[in-house]
């Protein structure tokens, strides 16, 4: 297989991990809103935040499909296929820790919309637990970019 | 393992528990001058809207029955496990059934004991209970309404109604718990059933002449303790029986409170508002689990403890009863 086919099977692979996490995360966190607002319509801007935190592993995972396509096709330069299988492993630490983090960030952002239907007040800490969830997967895009960064110096020469 | 599809039901139901009514409430109701002073307490709060064709504290029951029937409904709408939630409402069925066989029986009218709770329709069933004609009712109403029938005519005695039926719900609930394989509604059935063989085992101790051929009718299976454990214990002293059980923490608890006064009334009172503790308590403790059913039983079983209280305020003080024997009485509510 051509370097350039590995290249971008890693960064779909990426996103692809990254976004279905996202979609698992804002979906339940989603329902856990709708059901809070069903009863309380005047929390819909808290239920709006809590549901869409779980969704920034998406863009995360889509910034390094975008990064992949910028190494591969943005110089003159194709990679090898070691340099592909690389950049596959660049992508690893955001797409299975997107992953991840977006299905507990979303639990944690159901538990908020109780939290917070049972106690208005109460947003800020409930955002505060799902933001330490997303430190994780801020991690996971740093370091797939600290990779993919030193593999574009390889590929670019 | 957490069940997603809670998620929509859970965060709606902890929504609607900020309505329920807290002890602060059940205070003011306390200190109630008259029984009608109660009426206006409960508009302004979730009852309002099943209190509207109330006009005073003797119609307060179809008011109670009829939140309660909005509490089933809701809960039968957003509940994943349709089923499983339903069996909380096929309880009715059995109570329902077992309270028309006996007024056939007796020829005493039965629609104070009625509670429109159930699944199937009271008129189909009134009159598929007055005909004897089963074949078109549910074969959970129909083969429990056929055996009881049955025990009926070999022991022509009108308890023996009561117990095939209770039997017969507390083995058609289990099975379906189990059949959904949740441990939560298991472990609630189980407890359950713990207590209603514990209390049949003091009472016929206590009451009957032959024990232990009471017992074997009124043994209901599926608990953690079989036949086996209880027949031996039959010719030891209650107090020594009651120790042998303190194993489980349901048992410990439910049994200092429920027969710590035993010997005072020698009444089950106690036990009952014991064992309604403490399964509110054990749901209190699970409420936090998000993603499954608990916190959907837990609602209800707090509506269901919401009626029983205000039922007790108010007859209670139609009765004049004082305010700390009343609050005795009162379950207590976790908020």
């Amino acid at each position: 297989m051509e370097g350039l086919t590995i290249a971008l099977i890693g960064a779909a692979f990426g996103f692809l991990l990254a976004a279905l996490g996202s979609a698992i995360g804002t979906g339940i966190a989603g329902q856990a809103g709708s059901g809070v607002v069903s009863e309380d319509p005047q929390r819909f801007v808290s239920m709006l935040i809590l549901q869409a935190l779980p969704g920034t592993q998406g863009f995360y995972g889509f910034v390094a499909l975008m990064f992949v396509i910028n190494i591969v096709l943005g110089g003159g330069k194709m990679p090898t296929p070691q340099q592909g299988w690389q950049i596959v492993f660049a992508c690893a630490p955001i797409g299975i820790v997107g992953f991840l983090s977006a299905i507990f960030q979303g639990k944690v952002c159901v538990a908020g919309c109780s939290q917070v239907a049972k106690q208005p007040g109460t947003l800020g800490s409930a955002l505060i637990f799902a933001i330490v969830v997303e430190t994780y997967a801020v991690l996971g895009l740093v370091s797939t970019l600290i990779l993919l960064l030193r593999v574009q110096q390889a590929v670019q020469g | 393992m957490d069940d997603l599809r809670y998620s929509y039901a859970v965060a709606r139901i902890n929504a609607l528990s900020t309505k329920l009514l807290d002890r602060a409430f059940a205070s003011r109701m306390l200190d109630a001058a008259e029984p009608s002073d109660i009426l206006p307490m409960l508009r302004e709060t979730a009852y309002a809207e099943s209190l509207t064709a109330v006009d005073n504290v003797s119609q307060l029951e179809g008011g109670l029955i009829r939140e309660l029937q909005k509490t089933h409904d809701l809960l039968g709408a957003i509940c994943p496990d349709k089923e499983l939630i339903g069996l909380f409402r096929k309880r009715y069925d059995f109570h329902n059934l077992k309270a028309m066989l006996k007024s056939k029986i007796t020829g005493v009218p039965h629609a104070d004991a009625i509670v429109d709770l159930g699944t199937y329709s009271i008129g189909e069933l009134s009159s598929a209970v007055r005909g004897e004609a089963y074949r078109f009712v549910p074969r959970y109403i129909s083969e429990t309404a056929l055996e009881a029938l049955a025990e009926y005519r070999k022991a022509q005695a009108l308890y023996v109604i009561s117990y095939t039926c209770d039997r017969s719900m507390w083995r058609y609930l289990m099975q379906n718990a189990l059949k959904h394989r949740n441990k939560i509604v298991i472990t609630l059935f189980r407890d359950y059933i713990n207590m209603a063989n514990i209390k049949a085992f003091v009472r016929v101790k206590e009451f009957s002449k032959t024990p232990a051929e009471a017992f074997r009718h009124y043994f209901i299976p599926g608990g953690d303790y079989e036949l086996d454990f209880f027949l031996p214990l039959m010719d030891e002293d209650t107090s020594l029986f009651l120790s042998r059980l303190r194993d489980g923490e349901c048992e410990r608890h439910i049994i200092a409170h429920g027969f710590g006064s035993w010997e005072e009334d020698e009444s089950f009172w106690r036990l009952e508002v014991a064992r309604d503790n403490f399964v509110l308590y054990s749901f209190h403790q699970m409420r936090g689990q998000l993603f499954s059913i608990a916190p959907l039983i837990y609602y209800l079983l707090r509506k269901e403890a919401e009626a029983k209280l205000i039922r007790t305020v108010v007859r209670c003080k139609l009765s004049g009863m004082r305010r700390a024997e009343t609050e005795e009485r009162l379950r207590y509510l976790y908020v």
